[in-house]
């Protein structure tokens, strides 16, 4: 994932980042994914039982 | 550090005045994530001299550094554990950019990234966001962890935190959520009842040395951290998070290992775990629990 930053200087001075994915890489993108708080299949399979790795 | 101005700051705005909200007050269009300077800061980048003190004994420095305020979504109702996992791996992203650009200025020190989420922490905006802060000097519990894991780097020649890591997969007492990348446990060395801390499988010294693929392993047990504190008790459950990183004062730290520490305040359901005086003053924390049996209640949500 690259995400590229567009600065803005405020009228009082402080600065201002705004970041987006960069366009044509949005594979990681959120349109497939769930906001409800539930658990999603994609931490499901990423995930393993306590104990099971080998640092 | 004293810092009057924080003063001023508004306490819980109604969500129609959210100050974070896009085009109300601080950041003037929608966005995705975004970082500014905290109209608040406790560090400047240009500060004024402090006053005299008056006496040779009591000395001071102009306060000069980098605070930042992360927004983690537009989306005013979310969190943590709510945000999709591509959210919170693109904050991870975020998080990595400003720890490498705020460690090119030459008076910042130490890259401190952190998030109080809760009225019970003293957080004043509800939308989700977390802060950073860009110190001139590396703060004191810091400089003992650092202290004390070069000794151990010293004495065994080998990480501690490589050394808890293996050592707490092999017992399995105290793990609440591991995945390739991280493991979360509750240490045990806890001060409070449901502290967390969240540490790389792999020797790291902080968040922009992880490859695309532990990036997303933090997204990962981040948020399922955070899910399970809400379900703990069935409510936004509150915490400081803090991020523990090499120092950006240009030496070798390759014995340090990076880590997340979750501090949350409760010790039950509206029952606070009170920084006390003997807390407060002595630095000795008092758990009421035992690190097992709450591993044991977090990792079956």
């Amino acid at each position: 994932m690259r995400l590229i930053k567009v600065k803005v200087v405020k009228e009082d001075g402080r600065y201002v980042y705004y970041y987006e994915v960069e366009k044509g890489d949005e594979d990681a993108g959120t349109t497939s994914e769930s906001n409800d708080g539930r658990m999603g299949d994609d931490i499901i399979r990423t995930s393993r039982k306590a104990g099971s790795s080998k640092a | 550090m004293i810092s009057s101005e924080r003063q001023e700051r508004p306490v819980l705005p109604r969500p129609d005045a959210c100050p974070l909200c896009p085009g109300v007050l601080e950041l003037e269009r929608d966005y995705d994530l975004a970082v500014f300077e905290n109209r608040f800061p406790a560090l400047v980048r240009e500060p004024a001299n402090p006053s005299d003190s008056g006496s040779p004994l009591l000395e001071s420095k102009a306060s000069k550094g980098i605070c930042e305020v992360v927004m983690y979504t537009s989306i005013h109702d979310s969190s943590l554990s709510r945000m999709p996992l591509s959210q919170i791996e693109k904050l991870v992203y975020v998080w990595a950019d400003r720890y490498k650009e705020l460690s090119q200025y030459p008076y910042v020190k130490y890259v401190f990234i952190f998030e109080n989420r809760g009225k019970e922490v003293g957080a004043t905006l509800s939308h989700p966001h977390g802060q950073i802060y860009a110190f001139p000097f590396i703060p004191i519990r810091m400089n003992l962890k650092l202290k004390n894991m070069k000794r151990y780097y010293s004495d065994k020649g080998a990480c501690l935190l490589c050394d808890i890591v293996n050592e707490e997969i092999r017992l399995d007492k105290r793990l609440i959520y591991c995945n390739d990348f991280f493991i979360a446990m509750v240490p045990y060395y806890a001060r409070f009842p449901y502290e967390v801390h969240v540490i790389p499988v792999r020797h790291i010294g902080n968040v922009a040395e992880m490859n695309p693929d532990e990036k997303k392993g933090l997204a990962d047990i981040l948020k399922v951290v955070t899910m399970k504190y809400d379900k703990l008790f069935d409510m936004e459950f509150p915490y400081m998070m803090a991020m523990f990183q090499t120092p950006s004062d240009g030496k070798d730290y390759e014995y340090f290992h990076f880590h997340v520490e979750f501090c949350p305040p409760l010790r039950g359901k509206n029952k606070i775990k009170w920084m006390a005086s003997v807390e407060t003053e002595t630095w000795q924390f008092i758990n009421p629990s035992t690190p097992e049996e709450i591993a044991d209640e977090l990792k079956r949500l």
